[in-house]
């Protein structure tokens, strides 16, 4: 199993690749850190281009090379990878599937891979995900509401938000349980993640009305048996109003959030929004989106 | 299957917002007093300004799309588009992008450092005039991304040779780039041979029979309202960007160290600096006679001959696209010229304007200048000129005035990093942000506007 990581900048990714190597080792999956920067607008690209073949004459690298070095040595320092591994080389820039990726040190070559990509970053990432088949993409932010639907819209994979995560923080686990036909699938990835992560989970279940309907009693139940069978504890709640706002409530900041994906039309959640995608929005904690 | 139709959607949205306001275009009536094949000159100009601006095509496709559109819409004859796709102009073009591969890859930018390093000493702020003083001087000549790319690394290694760790450097960092980058930009307009746009307005006011503008003119116009900017522009960096420390001595001693070890200048660089030289005085006595382009090219096949830089490296490095677009876009600047659409479009601003724009030339001027910066930071300076020269040339005033007055206004992209080449290969190295463009970019327009203005208006006139 292999987890795909997106990072931008050490400000802005710390978190991210922080969580991303916890759960990966949590799974024992391997790790892709994919960078995502700017493309140089067309016009630019000689001169551009120009410049960086004179910058590497003076030992000076592709600023997306400096984040995945970065990103490099962070995961040693988590222990993700041997602290004592051979050092990152950004002379060891390979092109490969249409896009650069940093060969690093034999042994630990198929753990850790680190990509680099220009471009739009729904497009780059969906491109990634379509090389190599990922369960998971972890993505910081949440909070940019063009970039999180988009990002829901069109990755086939399940989406790890990294919103306001803290590493010194014992999470929860949030399950939001429906009768949607990704629910089942969001239970069980909530098994082995409670699992990994030695976590209790909150079964949620959210109407809009005051009765709840016979597809969505019957999924809880079956979350309910699920996780009795994985001898995961947990607790139920069966709560009426808004879902959304219900999930963010409950969540506070300290549980993630486990949704499976709507099971509304393309065209209408394109035009309107989802159910998961306002809530990873309006949480003020990580939140994960199982397909 | 939605899903993927919705994608393709989202990734193409800008080319079907080209289709439709083109095709929405080709069903309205015809407006008075504009030709058919003006107006469908006009319907293309829009298609090819949002194609280039949201680059939802590659940018050679759209070049091409300017070529099929006029064949096919009938606005000229298959010959006589391919021919509006060739002149002097797009041989600049194309001479001088090889011609920055060739001299990028002799090497110099070693001997280059000395150079500055030894006039400016470890002060940050003599060093921000030096890299300011000199690329805008290099820059007039040699064009804004032969510098960038030569000096770029420096500034760069400087930044990162300081003791400090140069995440805590940011104004520091800032103040170099952007002296590097600005002075580069305000060097760009000085002669001819600073950019491509001011070849493409001499190509125009010849073309259209509007005026004989030689290498040297150029220069009596330009270069004093580049030198008198120099002051004020680096007053406005050093203000902007209060740098974290005031001396970088352990850098320079770093460097020059470094720049040693390449040794004295080499037989090949110091023909190559020759060949340059070369090239420079053919700009300035022979461009009247044979064309800034065609000197260019010779330019080109003495390096080449010479063996200074191989063809195989020119072919990769140069962007053969920009060379297609420009050239593209030149025709279509032709063709609004010809079908009559940019002096109706002209007109019609005049005629927006009010008595003002006809009574009053500077009113006119501002109006040039004003929208050519703004447009200029939303698209290239070049593809601005090429598209938007045509019509300010026959507002009403001067046309020479109004001519030079988009060439030099096309260059004040400071605002955007997408409004000059400089810009953007600064912004390409990950340490600046948009707002840092913004922050200072203002000050810097509204400084290069006021001297434009005051050009436009006292001095100019007086070398009609």
């Amino acid at each position: 199993m292999r987890f795909l990581v997106a990072i931008s900048s050490p400000i802005y990714s710390e978190r991210t690749l922080q969580i991303g190597s916890s759960i990966a080792e949590a799974f024992k999956a391997e790790l892709s850190v994919v960078y995502v920067g700017d493309r140089p607008k067309a016009l630019a690209t000689g001169g551009v281009n120009l410049a960086r073949d004179a910058m590497l004459n003076w030992d000076i690298h592709h600023p997306g090379v400096d984040v995945l070095r970065w990103a490099y040595s962070r995961l040693q320092e988590y222990e993700f990878i041997d602290a004592d591994a051979e050092q990152f080389d950004p002379k060891d820039l390979v092109e490969d599937d249409g896009r650069l990726r940093v060969v690093v040190p034999h042994t630990h070559g198929e753990k850790i891979r680190l990509i680099l990509r220009e471009g739009d970053p729904v497009e780059e990432l969906k491109q990634e995900t379509n090389i190599r088949d990922y369960p998971l993409t972890i993505v910081g932010g949440g909070s940019r509401k063009r970039l999180t639907r988009q990002l829901i819209q069109f990755i086939d994979t399940s989406l790890l938000f990294v919103k306001n995560f803290d590493v010194d923080k014992k999470y929860k686990l949030l399950l939001c349980v429906d009768d949607s036909a990704a629910t089942r699938r969001a239970v069980m990835f909530c098994g082995r993640v409670a699992q990994a992560l030695d976590t209790e989970v909150m079964l949620v279940t959210a109407s809009k009305t005051k009765g709840f309907g016979p597809g969505y009693s019957k999924a809880a139940a079956w979350a309910k048996r699920y996780m009795e069978r994985l001898k995961i504890a947990h607790t139920q709640e069966f709560v009426t109003g808004d879902p959304a706002t219900t999930f963010v409530r409950l969540a506070g900041s300290d549980h993630i959030i486990v949704m499976g994906k709507s099971k509304m039309h393309p065209l209408k959640a394109w035009l309107t929004g989802t159910k998961p995608g306002d809530t990873v929005l309006k949480a003020d904690s990580p939140a994960i989106l199982v397909k | 299957m939605i899903r993927a139709v919705l994608y393709w959607f989202y990734q193409k949205r800008w080319l079907l917002v080209a289709v439709i306001v083109g095709t929405v275009m080709l069903f309205l009536p015809v407006p008075d007093g504009l030709t058919l094949a003006g107006y469908r000159t006009l319907a293309i100009v829009l298609v090819v300004i949002i194609l280039i601006v949201s680059e939802a095509v590659p940018l050679p496709a759209t070049a091409l799309l300017i070529a099929v559109l006029q064949v096919i819409l009938g606005i000229d004859e298959p010959t006589h588009v391919a021919q509006t796709y060739m002149s002097d102009s797009v041989f600049f073009i194309m001479g001088s992008l090889m011609l920055a591969v060739a001299v990028v890859r002799q090497g110099l930018d070693a001997r280059l450092t000395l150079g500055i390093l030894s006039l400016t000493g470890t002060s940050v702020y003599r060093i921000m005039w030096g890299f300011f003083i000199i690329s805008l001087l290099l820059t007039s000549f040699m064009g804004e991304h032969t510098i960038v790319a030569m000096l770029l690394p420096v500034a760069l290694t400087l930044i990162r040779s300081t003791p400090e760790d140069d995440t805590e450097l940011r104004n520091l960092t800032r103040l170099l780039l952007f002296a590097l980058a600005y002075g580069s930009v305000l060097g760009s307009f000085g002669t001819p041979s600073g950019g491509a746009r001011n070849a493409i307005m001499i190509g125009y006011l010849s073309d259209f029979g509007l005026a004989k503008v030689s290498y040297l003119r150029w220069i009596v116009f330009a270069y004093p309202l580049m030198l008198v900017q120099i002051p004020l522009g680096g007053y406005i960096l050093g203000r902007t960007f209060k740098p974290e420390v005031a001396s970088l001595s352990q850098a320079v001693f770093r460097l020059k160290q470094k720049v040693a070890e390449a040794g004295p200048l080499t037989p090949q660089q110091r023909l190559a600096v020759i060949l340059f030289v070369l090239v420079f005085l053919g700009w300035v006595f022979l461009s009247d006679k044979i064309g800034i382009g065609i000197v260019a090219l010779a330019g080109v096949f003495l390096y080449l001959a010479t063996g200074l830089v191989e063809w195989q490296d020119i072919n990769q490095r140069t962007n053969w696209g920009v060379v297609l677009l420009y050239a593209g876009t030149i025709s279509l600047g032709i063709q609004l010229k010809n079908t009559g659409a940019a002096v109706w479009i002209a007109d019609n601003f005049v005629g927006l304007m009010g008595s003002l724009m006809t009574q009053f030339e500077v009113v006119q001027y501002a109006f040039v200048v004003i929208i050519t910066t703004i447009v200029v930071n939303i698209m290239s300076p070049s593809a601005t000129v090429a598209v938007m020269g045509p019509m300010f040339m026959n507002l009403g005033a001067e046309p020479l005035l109004l001519g030079m007055a988009t060439a030099v206004a096309s260059a004040f992209g400071y605002m955007t990093a997408v409004g000059s080449a400089a810009g953007m290969i600064i912004a390409s190295t990950g340490y600046l942000k948009p707002k840092d463009f913004l922050r200072v970019g203002w000050r810097f327009a509204l400084m290069s506007l006021i001297f434009l203005m005051g050009a436009l208006l006292f001095y100019w006139p007086r070398l009609l």
